[in-house]
């Protein structure tokens, strides 16, 4: 019997997961796939909390401020390299060099120094997937008008075969190379000759601030790149990257190591049926794995399923249904709107929760008293237009892992 | 589960988010391979239009699973690829220059008779795989790798013939052609755990699980295979009697064995267990034996590929952890890259080893530090693979539970 | 000041059948059209080559004129067509006295029917429901709309006619109650310019009436509204149709990787309504599911309208009427007769199947008046020069299979220079467009065309954006070509219309996997890369 089975291996669920471990329970993880956490950039949106915390029925407005704040803290604490603090904002860069403002953000992404920067090197290997480095520098000279551009090609060998076939190396390859020890290597070489570069450009070299953008390294979670980064006399911003995202993914990967490492269980790759329930307690969650389904008892659930794009919420032309539980949800009257890039209604869509982000029904009755509601299924709220993917998750997910 | 959800295997669920692709081993390695994406839902479309991709792009994969596992949307990439594969080469023309890799794959497919064969002078079969003359000629003739870690056979393991008793408890064990030919002190050690726990044992003469035979693209063989397995199951899964495997890719296979209803075969739900799943169940209704002498050990454990696709976790982590003094550390490391025959391979081996380097590195790091003194891992293949990429030795987790029952040092 | 004998409005594939006509016959030929090639009606229909068998009862003079064309086009055009053959499946609650009827009339107007066992129906089409009654099979087949229309105009190119997209014709230009010549505005540049000639063809579709109206001519069309679906994947491999008295909703088409469900039908005011409506959308469900049980859950990928231009005039005892030739399906109206202005003919109406045919009657028409006696050999010539085995052995090595059958199909001998490029650099044969296998070099190469404007006619010609994704993946990727031509494309404006287009025809079927993958297009435009309307 588990103390809690967490429905939904990602941000949420494995926040959840990791600060109940922390307390000393028995915690499984089931999640069908991987998350959008590796799609994600490996940022963190909190969003304007004052405001939100206004907005009817958002999840903020539920939890309050404090417990925002909490979900923020806890995560720093578990990746102390990032940066940003409560009411302000850092910038990072998007994969077309354009900036982008958000609360949380690794060192290695926080383009913070590039303001000062008088030339900036825009590093540019060869053959990278959805990576353009001719729109970058147009980006940056317009976003940075002090600073001179420069691109900086190279190859590395042991993409030659890649280079040869003409098949681009993807970001997430890239970013695994430089992880490994030829990799390494391969990089404090390149270090050094852009320091050459940049030192061929200006007699007075020494007084020039000089700034590297790179595309992904994932050096955030490397502590040998980490180290040569720290010797390096110049700022190194990585960009955030087109999905799927090393950085994003090595922050999923960080999170179930964590996890694991606190005695947690994750059975990636497997979906949950259906969850048995007896009058308002959720009992077992069915787990259909080949031959027959397994079932997995639990105390409690915290159910972090992604709504829609997780699955947790499916929409067919006459209805909407969360898939696990079966737990009524919210629908908007309004479903779109004209402008694709706007606030679109349907966003809005998810189960409705008490303040312990339990389930309630159209009466504001708790449907099931053992289960909490995490991360994106949670409705009323619109992560693009409020800017807070991350601070929901975060929220959410620490409360329900302090409540198990 | 809703109507949309049971039609997750279909094509229609891949929103093209290409995390199949960053996650798959083979395509890291092999920039001539497209990708589980590429060959898989993408060309689905057009395989309906009666267009097929191309039939070298489809040997690439090596049916890890990890598309499957990763995907966000349940989309089942690795049924897609293989079923394309077998159209395939249902429809392939065969010519000289591809005979020899034909009968190479012929010959890796039937590791029930190499088995057979193998055993019958162990020793000496030994010797010529072990002669590097011989390699040289296998690789030059037929296209297997003279680098690659073809296992040694010993004795084989010896069938178990006993009546069915409904009063006695009883279980069935599939030992699998690695373990019945190259590694039968692993099946004896798993039907002695079973018989401590007041389990009689029953091994039929079954045949190989088929795997290796679809591997090598022999279907038609690979289902009469089955069907020859199933017939003999039948008998005990209509007493109710479960089926147990100590290699996790049987497991899998015998998991995803079709029913053959339509031929008349019984719809008797076969109950198929992974050695650990099934301990685990004892455990959980407290019928385990739990009389563990304290080992102070500390292990790396290697989940294979195709237990996690069986999606029941890591069962051995959990019974290991009831030992005193058991410590267990999850090597989280991917693929080993052997995938069954796939690294034995001329033209697949440097990828295979090229997908295990993490994991070799990480075992043979891990036991450099002291982190764990040795790695466990249900499935034979990548047992060897880590012995061979890795220079650590490395065991099946039974013998841990061996040791803790008293039964070995 | 040009100046042609023949100035054709309107580029859909009547405009493009005539251009093609008349410029084999040696006549000088320019063909107008305000938007892309075929963004009209001829874009937005379910791309079924009739065989003429939906009309044996009700319209039979038009079935055999389907019959005949659709043995011609797939003589000529056979790589715009699929020859999937169509059935016509009587459903369960479809009227079983219409049958006889229907067989009777498929009889007289020559077209094969042949009934298929049920067992064998519903083995090769397993979505099919399973209580079909009867099921007969007829000589359908599916038509790429925009490969015909610009198979047409390339053909009409090699005989000196001409053409020019984005370009409006305003007015006509009259000289004592006789056409002179166009007022035309350059919609790109906002140039406004004459053209003079000696005759003007009014093409125009649903459009046809302004053009008319300019020379104070009433025409009347009514705009009959349609909306179809698109669907990801192949759901039946030949066109399935309803067999029962013409209605809504009644035929599935396969187009390559996707299917098309339509049609409704609603009058509207005028040719720009083409909104999809999600009533309409529900309606097309209903419907089909009476043939796919499932097809709730099959996956639409988009919803389109298109604008039928229907002529509307007196009852059809129009013989004597001075200078109408009306059948059912078309009217071709001498202006000079009917109203007085000379060197001015409109063509309303009619379909697609038979636009051969439409073109022939006019270009007949045209030629008299012209004095050119050069018979018409639109349907003897065929439309697209064969590529040589050695381009299609060099293709299929270069590239995978897929990528290479459709650049081949698309292209056909033009894919030599892309070849080419692809050999010298093998990154340019990388896949652009992963849901439609589009290559870069082939983006690249119609990004850089004279006569491609912005990133909708790239999507029309090479199909990227119109797979899986709805352009979610395969726009980012288009940018740096869009960046390279910076004179010609402002790439983050075009992303934005692009993006907004693609969003008219996904939001009234936003449900399902469609709306995962909309999530998962907004996450990636509205927060990791932040563009903003």
């Amino acid at each position: 019997m588990w103390d809690c089975i967490v429905i939904g291996g990602g941000l949420a669920g494995l926040i959840a997961g990791i600060r109940a471990a922390e307390r000393g329970k028995k915690i499984l993880i089931i999640s069908k796939g991987l998350s959008s956490l590796s799609y994600s950039s490996g940022a963190i949106d909190i969003g304007d909390v004052g405001q939100l915390e206004r907005q009817t029925d958002h999840p903020y407005s539920l939890l309050r401020q404090s417990v925002v704040r909490a979900g923020m803290d806890y995560f720093q604490k578990l990746f102390p390299n990032y940066q940003g603090s409560w009411g302000s904002t850092e910038i990072m860069l998007t994969p077309l060099g354009t900036p982008k403002e958000t609360t949380l953000v690794s060192k290695m992404q926080n383009a913070g120094p590039l303001n000062n920067a008088d030339i900036i090197v825009l590093v540019a290997p060869e053959g990278l997937k959805d990576f353009f480095p001719d729109i970058i520098k147009d980006s940056l000279e317009k976003n940075y008008p002090k600073a001179r551009i420069i691109i900086y090609p190279f190859k590395i060998s042991a993409f030659d075969a890649w280079y040869t076939l003409g098949k681009p190396v993807t970001g997430m390859e890239y970013a695994n190379y430089w992880n490994t020890p030829s990799g390494i290597a391969e990089f404090k070489k390149l270090l050094i000759s852009i320091h050459r570069k940049i030192a061929d450009c200006r007699k007075n070299f020494k007084e020039i601030k000089k700034a590297v953008v790179s595309p992904e390294l994932s050096s955030s979670w490397s502590k040998p790149l980490q180290d040569i980064l720290a010797e390096t006399p110049f700022p190194f911003i990585e960009l955030t990257a087109f999905p799927p995202s090393a950085n994003g993914h090595n922050l999923y990967c960080a999170l179930t190591k964590k996890f694991k490492s606190l005695g947690g269980e994750l059975l990636l790759g497997s979906e949950v049926e259906f969850v048995q329930c007896r009058g308002k307690i959720a009992e077992k969650a069915i787990v259909k794995s080949k031959v027959s389904s397994s079932a997995f008892a639990a105390r409690s659930f915290v159910l972090a399923t992604g709504g829609i794009l997780g699955g947790g919420i499916e929409v067919t032309p006459d209805s909407a249904q969360e898939t696990v539980m079966g737990l009524p949800l919210f629908i908007p009257s309004k479903w779109t709107n004209a402008q694709f890039l706007s606030e679109q209604p349907y966003t809005h869509t998810g189960v409705e929760v008490d303040n312990q982000l339990r389930p309630l029904d159209s009466k504001k009755e708790i449907v099931l008293n053992n289960v909490r509601i995490a991360g994106r299924m949670l409705a009323h709220y619109d992560p693009w237009s409020n800017n807070c993917a991350g601070g929901v998750s975060l929220a959410t997910g620490w409360f329900a892992g302090e409540n198990i | 589960m809703t109507e949309q959800a049971s039609r997750r295997e279909a094509l229609d669920a891949c929103i093209k988010c290409s995390v199949c692709t960053a996650m798959c081993p083979v395509t890291a390695a092999n920039p001539l391979y497209s990708g589980p994406k590429s060959i898989g839902p993408d060309a689905e479309r057009f395989r309906l239009e009666g267009i097929e991709i191309g039939t070298s792009l489809l040997s690439y994969c090596s049916e890890c699973r990890t598309c499957e596992l990763t995907c966000p949307s349940g989309v089942q990439i690795t049924k897609m690829i293989a079923r394309a594969r077998r159209k395939a080469l249902q429809n392939k023309k065969g010519n000289i220059k591809t005979m020899p890799l034909d009968v190479r794959d012929y010959i890796l497919g039937r590791t029930e008779y190499l088995g057979e064969l193998a055993s019958l002078m162990p020793k000496l079969t030994n010797i010529l795989i072990g002669a590097s003359l011989a390699r040289k000629a296998m690789e030059s003739i037929l296209g297997i790798s003279s680098k690659a870690p073809l296992p040694g056979y010993g004795s084989k393991l010896q069938n178990i013939n006993r009546k069915i008793n409904s009063k006695k408890k009883q279980v069935v064990y599939f030992p699998g052609c690695f373990t019945k030919y190259n590694d039968s002190p692993t099946g004896k050690a798993i039907i002695k755990v079973l018989e401590y726990n007041g389990y009689e044992v029953i091994v039929p003469s079954f045949n190989c699980c088929a795997t290796p035979l679809e591997a090598n693209g022999r279907f038609k063989e690979a289902e009469d295979t089955k069907r020859k397995n199933l017939a003999l199951m039948q008998p005990y899964a209509q007493q109710g009697i479960p089926l147990i495997t100590g290699c996790t890719t049987c497991g899998l296979a015998l998991k995803e064995y079709p029913s053959f209803e339509e031929e008349g075969f019984q719809k008797t739900p076969l109950k198929v267990y992974d050695l650990f799943e099934f301990l685990w169940m004892l455990y959980q209704k407290n019928e385990l034996r739990t009389d563990f002498k304290e080992i102070n050990t500390s292990l790396g454990y290697h989940a294979s590929c195709h237990l996690k696709a069986q999606g029941i976790g890591v069962p051995a982590i959990r019974i290991l952890r009831l030992i005193p003094g058991v410590k267990v550390v999850e090597l989280d490391q991917g693929c080993c890259g052997l995938s069954g025959s796939y690294g034995f391979k001329k033209e697949k081996y440097n990828i295979a080893m090229q997908i295990g380097q993490a994991l070799f590195n990480r075992a043979s790091e891990g036991i450099r530090t002291g982190d764990f003194e040795n790695i466990a891992c249900e499935c034979g293949v990548c047992r060897v693979q880590i012995n061979h990429g890795a220079k650590v030795e490395t065991n099946h987790p039974v013998w841990i539970l061996m040791q803790a029952y008293g039964f070995c040092e | 000041m040009t100046k042609y004998q023949v100035v054709i409005v309107g580029g859909g594939v009547t405009g493009a059948g005539i251009l093609r006509d008349l410029s084999m016959r040696g006549i000088s030929t320019l063909l107008l059209e305000q938007g892309d090639l075929a963004h009209g009606t001829s874009s937005r229909f379910h791309g079924l080559l009739h065989s003429g068998a939906r009309y044996v009862v009700k319209d039979p003079e038009s079935a055999v004129e389907c019959i005949k064309e659709n043995y011609i086009l797939k003589k000529i055009a056979n790589h715009c067509i699929s020859d999937t053959r169509g059935w016509f499946v009587q459903t369960k609650v479809d009227p079983p006295e219409y049958i006889q009827q229907w067989l009777e009339g498929c009889r007289k107007t020559q077209i094969p029917v042949k009934e298929i066992p049920l067992a064998e129906a519903l083995a090769k089409e397993p979505l099919m429901d399973k209580n079909v009654q009867r099921v007969f099979e007829v000589p359908d087949a599916a038509v790429d709309g925009f490969k015909l229309i610009w198979a047409n105009v390339k053909s009409a190119k090699e005989y000196g006619g001409e053409y020019k997209t984005y370009h409006q014709v305003k007015k006509l230009i009259l000289d004592n109650k006789r056409v002179a010549g166009v007022v035309v505005n350059n919609l790109l540049t906002g140039e406004e310019l004459e053209i003079h000639c000696d005759m003007v063809i009014n093409a125009a579709g649903g459009w046809a009436p302004y053009i008319a109206a300019t020379a104070q001519i009433p025409l009347k069309v009514i705009c009959d509204k349609g909306t179809l679906l698109a669907f990801n994947q192949r759901l039946c491999q030949r066109i399935i149709n309803r067999l029962r008295p013409s209605d809504d909703g009644d035929i599935l088409v396969p187009h390559e990787t996707i299917t098309i469900l339509g049609t409704t039908s609603k009058i509207v005011d005028s040719p720009i309504e083409n909104n999809p409506e999600e009533a309409e959308v529900k309606k097309l469900l209903e419907i089909g599911e009476d043939v796919i049980p499932t097809i709730k859950h099959c996956r639409i990928i988009r919803a389109f309208s298109g604008v039928r231009p229907l002529y509307q005039d007196a009852p059809l005892d129009s013989s004597e009427k001075k200078g109408r030739n009306v059948s059912r399906s078309f009217a071709l109206i001498d202006h000079q007769l009917e109203n007085g202005i000379d060197g001015f003919i409109s063509i309303v109406g009619g379909k697609f199947t038979t636009y051969r045919l439409m073109a022939e009657k006019v270009s007949d028409m045209v030629a008299k008046k012209l004095g050119n006696t050069v018979p018409c050999r639109t349907a003897s010539e065929n439309l697209l020069p064969q590529f040589s085995k050695d381009i299609e052995k060099k293709a299929y090595q270069l590239l995978p299979n897929v990528p290479t059958e459709k650049m081949l199909q698309r292209l056909g001998g033009d894919a030599e220079s892309l070849l080419k490029v692809i050999e010298k650099d093998p990154s340019k044969g990388q896949l652009l467009c992963e849901c439609e296998m589009v290559t870069v070099a082939e983006v690249e190469k119609i990004a850089a065309d004279d006569d491609t404007y912005n990133l909708a006619d790239i999507r029309r010609k090479t199909r990227l954006g119109m797979g899986t994704c709805q352009g979610a993946f395969c726009a980012f990727r288009a940018l740096p070509l869009l960046w390279k031509n910076k004179d010609k494309y402002d790439f983050l404006q075009e992303l934005k219309t692009f993006l907004n287009q693609r969003w008219k025809g996904i939001r009234p079927v936003l449900w399902g996997e469609q709306l995962r993958e909309t999530e998962l297009t907004k996450a990636i435009y509205s927060s990791t890369l932040q563009i903003k309307e």
